[in-house]
């Protein structure tokens, strides 16, 4: 079985480790790489189909690919037991953790009154001169972010929020390492990313404390997005058995307490165990968002990236 | 005009036309692309595109070829202290990954890096005073790519000042030119086609860099086209940006070509021999720290970092450190896989590039047109790149081989390979083939006994660069490498995209090692030719036979002009004939 990702070997070999401590026979080679790259490749190879499993932290490309024909249904019990908006109908792709967006900042640098309560207010002039640091365009987490607000607030309010995050200078990133690290440093002093990166930072020793968004009466909530699996079109015999199988592993107790406590996840089943010190997502308002349909607002949101010229 | 020999013309044609695959790929997807797709990039980004990326072009060729002519004319052309040092250790920083350097830049100079760190605990400075350089910009942008990036100019125009003749050099001082006067009235033109061919190298580099102007938050061409990628795999609209990629490597290629023509005025007499050492006197020490800081800025810093990282990997390993590290068993092995298939690569690559270069050197006219073609994928961004052979193997049972892989990587090289196969073909003068034939000698004797001969420093040359290239690769690999098949380049990008430094840094010493071992072995091996006559000017210059070395990029491009000349058969004969 041959599984693509773009997780990080340090969260993902403890998962294989488990899975093949469970079916020793098995042969499951790992192929890493960046979502970009990964996603062109499935789907040119979809003649020629040489991956079994995708597993990937972008909700916009699994929806994308899944509508060109990437995966192939999965009628396991677990997978259909989701809630809706977290996986495809069929059961083709699945969210396997949550991460919710919020906001980290530096300790040392910023006073606990002055904090935002929303994303919104980092676009207000009281954070103007490149204080706040975010992921770019091309960031799948961003711009799912981006189609959420569009859905929540309205196209106008969106635009206006980009246009005005342009206009204080955030540093925008590749990607949220390189935020969590400038806030951890002291480089920057607040920083708009998933929630684990807080925590990964807080591991570390830096000086950073969270805020979790929108939580007021009439807010927005938190939103969220999802790392996801899915069964490559083309897998047939054993190794589709044994895919159906990983599958099913990834979403059992066993395999969601490992691999979601790694990374300070959310679950996406319920009832797991959450790594040390994170909240459990019940304690918070979450918005209201179709993960499978974001992929529909993905235009809109680049043209408004493209108008306020953000990076 | 001639018309070559039927297999010549088909494997000229067949290897240019698959060199040129990604670009057909792109072309396809370009023109499959929504026209409101078109008019929305061209409208939204091109503009602004445009005016970034020709602004780094400009800035990193100028300031690469300023760094690279300085280094080259203060090495070869005078008696700066620890000449044949230089000559090697300036070459160096063509091994270290750009993203790799631009990383140990940021490890230094960010707000919060070590530079800052020092300040604030051992001098007093508070948080955020202490004045740090601005990387994140067009100026910060442009010195780091420029540190490593002048090797080409640097070796392109050390290898052409070797070769410059001395008795032009006495011409001009009899008629009272002083040392600047001489460098600027003679050395500089005849330079000339060796900087623009350097620069051209320089410039295409800039064009298909991703990591580095990623890391630095500067917005290019490449940029863009990745960022097509970002939520859904557009192709149609990665192609359409593209195109202005390729309009630009265009510009950059017919300029190179124009400055080419001129180079063929330049012909070498046959009493040619090496000039002799500039004398600097007390300015010696001021020449030896100017290349001094060059070297510690291009070389020694980015080590420093990457040592220091090892080290701290090994003696204070974090958690991560401890789940990250893979071993010193799998870390050879991952050398060994990267070692094999650039080798490989860069071998296939010389051997394809030879039918094209001959066809477009001796036939010139369309096949000089198709090989400029051949050459813009060099300027194009890996992903593409990939993807188009990707779609050529996809079909084939070679797909997801290392075979596929060593395939699709030496035409990934071709572009570099043929360009310096041209160089040197170009400097073997078609007389020398004439003179073999009307002595009864076939096409294929003449081909094996002379040409290749002559050609040999510059193939070998445009082999170092190639396997230098192939060592570095990354986006090539994600997508065409199989399942289980890591390599170094691999291991430094999967930690370095997750921070995890300390685990990325061996790697990275490892390639950097493997590939300075390599090309020293070569440059042993061959240690011939120009190489030993300039060696030897200073005790006794003598007339010698030159076996013409080009001066153009990249032939004789690493400190290897070298290569076997073997001094046998008909080579000799002619040999002796220029001597007279």
């Amino acid at each position: 079985m041959v599984v693509y990702t773009t997780r990080n070997e340090a969260l993902f070999n403890p998962v294989i480790a488990a899975f093949q401590a469970a079916y020793p026979d098995a042969q499951v080679t790992v192929l890493n790489g960046s979502n970009s790259e990964l996603g062109a490749r499935l789907l040119e190879e979809r003649v020629n189909p040489q991956a079994n499993i995708f597993i990937n932290s972008d909700t916009l490309s699994m929806e994308d690919l899944y509508n060109e024909g990437v995966f192939q249904p999965n009628d396991s019990a677990a997978v259909l037991a989701l809630p809706e908006q977290y996986r495809a109908p069929d059961g083709g792709w699945a969210a396997l953790t949550l991460r919710a967006r919020v906001i980290m900042y530096n300790t040392d640098l910023v006073d606990e009154a002055d904090l935002p309560t929303s994303v919104t207010q980092l676009a207000d002039p009281q954070w103007a001169g490149g204080r706040v640091g975010s992921a770019n365009s091309t960031n799948g987490a961003m711009l799912g972010n981006i189609v959420a607000v569009n859905r929540l607030l309205g196209e106008d309010a969106t635009t206006t929020w980009l246009q005005g995050l342009v206009d204080n200078e955030t540093a925008f990133f590749g990607g949220h390492t390189d935020v969590r690290k400038a806030v951890g440093s002291g480089e920057l002093e607040l920083g708009f990313v998933n929630h684990y990166y807080y925590f990964l930072s807080l591991a570390e020793g830096a000086p950073v404390g969270i805020i979790w968004p929108d939580q007021g009466e009439g807010e927005i909530g938190l939103v969220v997005n999802s790392t996801n699996i899915g069964i490559v079109d083309g897998t047939e015999g054993d190794t589709l058995e044994l895919a159906k199988a990983f599958v099913d592993f990834m979403l059992s107790e066993e395999g969601q307490t490992i691999y979601a406590q790694g990374n300070y996840e959310w679950p996406i089943v319920p009832g797991i165990a959450l790594a040390e010190g994170v909240p459990s997502p019940d304690e918070f308002t979450i918005a209201d968002i179709d993960l499978k349909s974001l992929v529909d607002g993905l235009e809109t949101a680049r043209e408004q990236v493209q108008l306020t010229g953000m990076p | 005009m001639k018309r070559p020999p039927l297999l010549l013309a088909g494997a000229a044609l067949t290897v240019c036309l698959l060199a040129a695959l990604p670009l057909m790929y792109i072309a396809l997807n370009a023109l499959r692309a929504d026209p409101a797709l078109w008019q929305r990039l061209s409208a939204g980004q091109y503009p602004r595109l445009v005016g970034n990326t020709v602004a780094l072009l400009i800035t990193v060729m100028s300031s690469a070829a300023m760094i690279g002519v300085v280094a080259a004319w203060l090495v070869e052309r005078t008696d700066l202290p620890g000449r044949g040092l230089w000559r090697w250790l300036l070459a160096l920083p063509l091994a270290i990954p750009g993203y790799v350097s631009v990383v140990c830049y940021l490890f230094l100079l960010r707000r919060g890096g070590w530079v800052d760190q020092i300040a604030m605990q051992h001098f007093g400075f508070g948080r955020n005073e202490f004045p740090l350089p601005h990387l994140f910009n067009l100026w910060g942008v442009t010195a780091i790519i420029a540190l490593y990036t002048y090797p080409f100019v640097f070796l392109a125009v050390a290898a052409a000042l070797r070769t410059l003749d001395a008795t032009l050099d006495e011409a001009a001082r009899m008629s009272g030119r002083g040392t600047w006067g001489l460098f600027r009235t003679l050395t500089l033109p005849l330079l000339t086609p060796a900087i623009a061919g350097g620069s051209l190298l320089v410039g295409l580099y800039v064009l298909s860099d991703f990591g580095a102007v990623a890391l630095l938050r500067y917005q290019t061409f490449t940029t863009a086209v990745y960022r097509q990628f970002a939520g859904v795999t557009g192709r149609e609209a990665a192609s359409v940006v593209s195109m202005g990629l390729i309009a630009l490597s265009f510009i950059l290629l017919y300029g190179d070509a124009w400055l080419h023509r001129r180079e063929r005025h330049y012909t070498r007499s046959a009493n040619w021999r090496p000039r002799r050492l500039i004398r600097l006197g007390a300015w010696r020490w001021l020449a030896f720290a100017v290349i001094l800081t060059i070297a510690t800025l291009s070389l020694f810093l980015p080590l420093a970092v990457l040592i220091s990282l090892t080290l701290q990997g090994i003696f204070a390993p974090t958690q991560v450190d401890l789940v990250w590290s893979v071993g010193a068993a799998t870390l050879w092995q991952h050398g060994w896989n990267s070692l094999l298939l650039s080798v490989l690569a860069a071998t296939l690559a010389s051997l394809l590039a030879f039918a094209p270069a001959f066809a477009a050197v001796r036939y010139r006219g369309a096949y000089a047109v198709l090989l400029n073609v051949s050459k813009i994928a060099f300027a194009l961004p890996g992903i593409l790149i990939g993807l188009g052979f990707l779609m050529f193997f996809l079909r084939t049972p070679l797909y997801a081989t290392v075979t596929a892989l060593v395939f699709g990587l030496a035409f990934r090289l071709l572009p570099k390979t043929i360009t310096s196969s041209e160089t040197a073909l170009a400097f073997v003068s078609p007389t020398l083939e004439q003179a073999s034939a009307t002595m009864g000698v076939g096409t294929w004797a003449t081909l094996r006994r002379v040409t290749l001969p002559l050609a040999a420093p510059g193939v070998l040359a445009g082999w170092a660069l190639a396997f230098v290239t192939a060592m570095k690769e990354l986006p090539l690999l994600v997508i065409l490498r199989p399942p289980g098949f890591d390599t170094l380049s691999i291991r430094v990008w999967e930690a370095a995209n997750d921070s995890v430094y300390t685990q990325a840094a061996p790697p990275a010493l490892l390639m950097i090692g493997l590939t300075t071992l390599t090309l020293g072995l070569v440059y042993r091996a061959g240690r011939f030719g120009v190489e030993r006559v300039v060696r030897e000017r200073d005790d006794q210059p003598r007339i010698t036979v030159p076996h013409t070395l080009p001066s153009g990029v990249p032939a004789d491009a690493l400190p290897l002009p070298v290569a076997r000349v073997r001094p046998s058969g008909l080579f000799d004969v002619t040999a002796e004939r220029l001597k007279d």
